[in-house]
């Protein structure tokens, strides 16, 4: 087993400080429960630390990641079954490469949707936030604003229809 | 091309993905939607796409606050790491330890893991063994019924960032999260002693502590020896004649010490096991207990649950103050709709023309999870009010967080100043709390020796001030303890007749146009003078939650009572 020699460490924290919010948002679309997807993520790191002497500098470090992550995924939908991965394999590459294609668009969606954020009023973004906080989930939300759960149930998908809306509505100005 | 049913039921499904709340049945319908149609696909891909941006934008939010809170006395390089460093230094760090652990065998195993963490570590910016007496190791995150013990010297308020030394708790249960990751609940009445970013030493009382994979190496020192974490929920008891004991609820930790007579007490204990350490160190094994640690989501629950019932011991007292006979106005902030520009007098004194005028303020959450408060952050912002009848007695009282200063300091109640008796309350630049109030032509200041620091900004804290116009006493109040009185020298009425709440009026040296910068969630008159001990029970049921350490237990009642 290989690591990356000290000189490439620099180089790696570089890579990953870069491409670590991209690497699990990918996970996630395919493990979409956030502990699952973590844990698989946390596994490819250290895959990629071990694998970082293969990379070649210049060449996209990303799309890289990404095949060691999917490998990841593939490995527990094997180990785990279907308990933490949605969907078939097949399926499974199909939504992996449809992510790949689209990664432009999602980086304007990502700027874009802290912009949508700050529309929100203060409730409805308190919310959301710490319904997405890690470790949290809507029994917090709810206890967090003052709602029932299935008040806040409705309320989350109220807010994720908006941002989605609002995000879309973003993009589309900003095209010429 | 996806019909609009097609598409609501693409939405729904996706949303009931994300709670974890979607059939067996409908991820299969969701599987063959996604796979026959590209536009699904894409919306698929989006959509899980949001869900991951905004867990990212959660947790950049939640840094900031932690941030935020740990204001000027933190090591600004290593929490401003925080938001996006962590989770790197987690894959980072954590594939070099596997190295260091792996490359040497088992020789190499025998090294303490946090010492081969720092060595190997490149992703921080100093060494972990280095650590200043004023750096931040660990942030002080939940608690339940806290009392710090007699003579405690660290008293961290809630959501503190904490330094190296001791925490010695009397009662309750205080989580901290240490910045290497590793969550520690200790129940008091505990002494434990805060090393680094990943260690402690626990002297007496109960810990239970979770360790997640980027923290492992997590090492607490007991009297006879340590327990080192090997990536594990554990929970840990030291008694009082030196004993203590050691139980794995998940994964494994290694116990090493030595016995009174020099021989080495090695052992490893995975999920299940416990042992017991006699004060001589010598181990033996033990039942594991059942379920009587308390564990985070309990911790957090209590915590949730403790301030749902703070905030409903409220509002049992809201309706008592309400009908208080010298209650004169009482804007409770409680129960308004999120648009509303009227601020209700819950008194039923004024039949309506007592409620205030909301102008420019903005609706948040007060002290409590979904009680109401106005937040002031433009120069405009105010809540008109009036009370045309001027009091010869008055207690002025109202919880406050405020953002900043400001160069003009903070206005609470300001009445217009063409009236005898007209006044003004306000924290100054300084921080002393100021009552102005007219005299004839002249205007009097009464102010307090600072009672604004800088702490305070940004945390809820209870003011009142009293006027006695009979007895001629002026007092001020922070938290429930009075710290100042004076003499009062020619003003005999209170006046707040077109007052405004939040806001500054040309009284004697302040300026018109500046508004409070902060929040009010409750605020109140009434035409008798309170005493220390009313005003005290006042703040006590209104505080945000237990454990709080307002800065009246900071000062203590220095000044001499009245008439004395």
């Amino acid at each position: 087993m290989e690591y990356a020699p000290q000189d490439r460490s620099t180089e790696l924290v570089q890579l990953m400080m870069k491409n670590q919010r991209k690497i699990f948002a990918y996970v996630l679309t395919l493990v979409p429960t956030r502990a699952d997807a973590e844990d698989i993520l946390q596994e490819a790191s250290l895959t990629i630390c071990e694998k970082f002497s293969d990379f070649s500098p210049g060449t996209n470090f990303y799309s890289w990641a990404c095949q060691i992550a999917y490998w990841k995924v593939r490995a527990a939908r094997k180990k785990y079954a279907t308990s933490k991965v949605l969907f078939n394999e097949e399926v499974m590459e199909v939504i992996a490469n449809t992510r790949l294609e689209m990664e432009p668009e999602l980086d304007h969606r990502h700027g874009a949707l802290n912009a949508c954020l700050q529309k929100l009023n203060e409730r409805d973004r308190r919310m959301i936030l710490t319904r997405y906080e890690s470790g949290q989930n809507v029994k917090a939300a709810a206890l967090a604003c003052g709602r029932t759960i299935q008040g806040a149930y409705k309320a989350l998908t109220r807010i994720r229809k908006t941002l989605f809306d609002c995000v879309s509505l973003e993009l589309a100005s900003e095209m010429p | 091309m996806l019909s609009e049913d097609q598409r609501a039921l693409l939405f729904d499904w996706l949303d009931r993905l994300l709670e974890n709340n979607l059939s067996q049945k409908e991820k299969g319908r969701l599987e063959a939607l996604v796979k026959e149609s590209e536009e699904a696909r894409k919306i698929y891909v989006t959509y899980l796409d949001l869900h991951a941006s905004l867990s990212h934008y959660a947790d950049e939010s939640l840094g900031s606050e932690i941030e935020e809170s740990l204001s000027d006395r933190r090591d600004s390089r290593m929490i401003g790491f925080l938001p996006v460093l962590l989770p790197l230094a987690a894959l980072v760090v954590f594939g070099f330890y596997l190295f260091q652990s792996f490359k040497g065998g088992d020789d190499t195993r025998e090294e303490p893991y946090v010492d081969s963490l720092a060595d190997s570590s490149t992703a921080y910016e100093q060494p972990m063994q280095s650590i200043e007496p004023d750096q931040v190791i660990a942030v002080f995150t939940k608690s339940v019924g806290v009392q710090w013990a007699q003579g405690a010297t660290a008293r961290p308020e809630f959501g503190n960032g904490l330094h190296p030394g001791m925490l010695r708790l009397a009662a309750g249960a205080a989580q901290l999260e240490f910045l290497q990751g590793a969550t520690v609940i200790i129940e008091g009445p505990a002494e434990a002693e805060l090393i680094n970013e990943n260690e402690a030493s626990l002297k007496l009382g109960r810990l239970r502590a979770h360790v997640p994979k980027i923290a492992i190496g997590f090492t607490v020192n007991l009297p006879m020896g340590q327990v080192v974490d090997l990536g594990t929920d554990f929970g840990l008891e030291v008694y009082e004649n030196g004993s203590s004991e050691v139980y794995v609820y998940r994964g494994s930790v290694r116990y090493q010490g030595v016995d009174n007579e020099g021989n080495e007490v090695a052992r490893e204990l995975t999920a299940g096991q416990a042992i017991r350490l006699d004060p001589h160190g010598v181990s033996s094994p033990l039942d594991m207990p059942a379920g009587n640690y308390m564990g985070s989501a309990e911790l957090a629950d209590r915590s949730l649950e403790n301030s749902q019932t703070r905030r409903n011991a409220w509002l049992q007292n809201c309706k008592i103050l309400a009908r208080e006979e010298s209650a004169e106005l009482y804007y409770s902030f409680d129960d308004q709709d999120s648009w509303s520009r009227v601020l209700r007098d819950e008194t039923s004194k004024g039949n309506g023309s007592r409620d205030g005028a909301v102008i420019g303020c903005s609706w948040t959450e007060g002290r409590w999870p979904g009680k109401g408060a106005l937040r002031f952050t433009q120069k405009n912002d105010r809540v008109c009010l009036n009370l045309s009848e001027p009091l010869n007695k008055a207690t002025l009282v109202a919880w406050v967080r405020l953002d900043s200063l400001g160069e003009e300091g903070a206005p609470l109640v300001f009445s217009k100043p063409l009236f005898n008796g007209a006044v003004g309350w306000s924290i100054n630049p300084t921080g002393k709390l100021v009552l102005q109030i007219k005299a004839g032509q002249s205007f009097e200041q009464y102010e307090s020796a600072v009672a604004f620091r800088k702490e305070k900004i940004g945390k809820w804290v209870h003011l009142a001030t009293t006027f006695d116009g009979d007895r001629k006493w002026v007092g001020h109040f922070l938290n429930g303890r009075c710290f100042s009185r004076e003499k009062i020298d020619r003003a005999k009425v209170l006046s707040l007749r077109k007052g405004l709440l939040g806001h500054f009026q040309s009284l004697a040296k302040s300026k018109e146009e500046e508004s409070l910068l902060g929040c009010i969630d409750e605020f109140a008159i009434f035409s008798s003078v309170w005493d220390e001990l009313q005003l005290r029970k006042l703040y006590e049921i209104g505080r945000p939650r237990d454990g709080d350490v307002g800065i009246g237990e900071a000062f203590p009642s220095a000044l001499p009572a009245l008439g004395r």
